[in-house]
């Protein structure tokens, strides 16, 4: 796998829109370029792997008020964007968790054992799927087919090793291919 | 169609959901931040404490006659839509006001009135759907802490905050043992909750609350370099390491000074998790009193300007919250 040309919600993120800001910007001028630039990708990136708009502005607000509060250190980094994007996906793993909590309270009420009660299923079927893989799979996945990172973009946001990553999204896109009922003729 | 084909058509779908709402100013991001100080030292310290000791702790069930009280304990019997008070609710000042707002505020109000007209759905479908819980547990998770403003609960439950001898608790330690194995009709039972629950949502006033709310967050966060409250802030680190807490200072200097991860057992604490949980709660609480009390002070005085400054505007809100509760109430 490549590296893909940045498009669509990536560009909100674009560093060249950045560096059209003049320099000595203030703290707060600096991270409001920030906010306002990573703020839609990040919801979308929690959307997917979250299934919940709600949950994923929640969330992205959390994710940027906690940059704000290090943005001293933050802003020196060289890709705070990776920053924002892992600080997100442990929160929205952590929703996951809770709401898995609460899907089984919900459950039991009708007797279930195992089902998943998702109660806000109307996005598309692609995002459904993703989301009942293993974690890592699905952020692997997430991250390349929603914002079109490379493989070292990926491990540098999840912090993981690239051929992890490589694996994770040889798996993934296996286990997506099954999820959608696609047969192996139809893979690339 | 390939897996990348359908990659793509959900990212463009995705990207057009999202491409148009609206990106909110990033104040809200600062206001969030700067209550995160102003909520505390405490909120950073007992977060840590209780992350420390939920790692050792065993996870129990709960003994209910082992349990101490929890003061003003949450009932959570069946859900009710009420009518709240949006002052008390928004501009929350002490312990009290956010118990309220955490039972009552429009964050409640929104979530019981999804699940009721689920289960009101569900009802025209002819399932049997007994009362699902208030909304207040299931925005928690059943745990009933409800803000390190509230001394006594700390001091009464500990930091772990469990409700004892809730009928939630027995209804959750009634889950661990499901009873019914799946079935076909209990799939198409789920489908037709998913069904009920995509037109549940109650979205109405979030925008015009977030944004009261948020600036009284603003309001509140600028009262945290008062005099009072700051020099109160300051003891709390002290006290803790009087008591044996090994507490850092954050080092860019201006956030809460104890986070991170930064706090440690002092020896001695008891290797009971209940114990613990207490003891912990104790010295917490016990530190966080002068803070708490001059926070106190200094939003209420707060809540009185912004009352000045807004009232007109609070009023409005709080007619439309009315009228939605009573628009709900005509729905079931």
């Amino acid at each position: 796998m490549g590296m893909a040309p940045r498009q669509g919600l990536d560009r909100l993120a674009d560093p060249a829109a950045i560096s059209l800001v003049p320099p000595a910007r203030s703290r707060d001028e600096d991270f409001a370029e920030f906010f306002r630039t990573q703020y839609r990708p990040a919801v979308a990136l929690a959307t997917a792997l979250t299934g919940r708009r709600a949950v994923a502005e929640e969330l992205t607000q959390e994710a940027l008020s906690r940059a704000y509060r290090h943005w001293g250190k933050i802003s020196g980094y060289d890709n705070p964007g990776a920053w924002l994007r892992r600080v997100l996906l442990n929160l929205a793993v952590s929703s996951l968790r809770r709401r898995a909590r609460e899907a089984r309270a919900l459950a039991g009420v009708w007797s279930r054992r195992e089902e998943t009660v998702e109660l806000e299923s109307a996005d598309d079927d692609f995002w459904l799927v993703l989301r009942k893989l293993p974690k890592r799979q699905a952020q692997c996945l997430a991250l390349h087919y929603l914002e079109h990172r490379s493989v070292s973009d990926i491990a540098l946001v999840l912090d993981i090793a690239e051929p992890t990553v490589r694996v994770h999204l040889s798996r993934g896109r296996a286990a997506l291919a099954r999820g959608l009922g696609l047969t192996e003729e139809e893979q690339p | 169609m390939s897996v990348e084909l359908h990659a793509r058509r959900a990212a463009r779908a995705l990207e057009r959901d999202v491409g148009a709402i609206p990106v909110p100013a990033p104040s809200v991001a600062v206001a969030r931040a700067r209550r995160h100080r102003a909520r505390t030292v405490a909120g950073g310290v007992a977060t840590v404490v209780a992350v420390l000791v939920s790692i050792v702790l065993v996870v129990t069930t709960g003994n209910p006659e082992s349990s101490p009280p929890a003061p003003d304990a949450i009932s959570p019997d069946a859900m009710e839509l009420q009518h709240f008070d949006a002052v008390r609710s928004l501009l929350t000042v002490d312990a009290a006001d956010v118990r309220y707002d955490r039972e009552h505020g429009d964050q409640a109000l929104r979530t019981t009135a999804r699940h009721l007209r689920v289960q009101r759905c569900m009802g025209r479908l002819g399932y049997q759907v007994p009362d699902l819980l208030t909304a207040d547990f299931l925005i928690a998770g059943g745990r009933g802490f409800r803000g390190f403003e509230d001394l006594d609960a700390l001091r009464a439950q500990g930091i772990q905050g469990r409700l004892p001898d809730t009928p939630y608790q027995r209804y959750l330690g009634a889950l661990a043992n499901p009873g019914a194995a799946s079935t076909p009709a209990a799939t198409e039972e789920l489908g037709n909750l998913q069904a009920c629950g995509r037109n549940a949502d109650v979205t109405d006033l979030r925008a015009e609350v977030s944004d009261v709310r948020n600036r009284w967050l603003s309001a509140v966060a600028a009262q945290e370099d008062e005099p009072a409250v700051a020099n109160a802030r300051a003891t709390v680190a002290p006290c803790l390491r009087a008591r044996g807490y090994a507490v850092t200072v954050d080092a860019d200097g201006e956030a809460a000074p104890v986070t991170d991860g930064s706090l440690a057992l002092p020896d001695g604490t008891p290797a009971d998790a209940q114990a613990r949980s207490l003891a912990i709660g104790r010295d917490l609480a016990d530190c966080l009193e002068p803070l708490v009390a001059a926070r106190t002070t200094a939003h209420r005085r707060a809540r009185e300007t912004f009352l000045a400054q807004h009232g007109a505007e609070l009023a409005a809100l709080q007619q439309a919250l009315d009228d939605l509760v009573e628009r709900l109430r005509a729905e079931r």
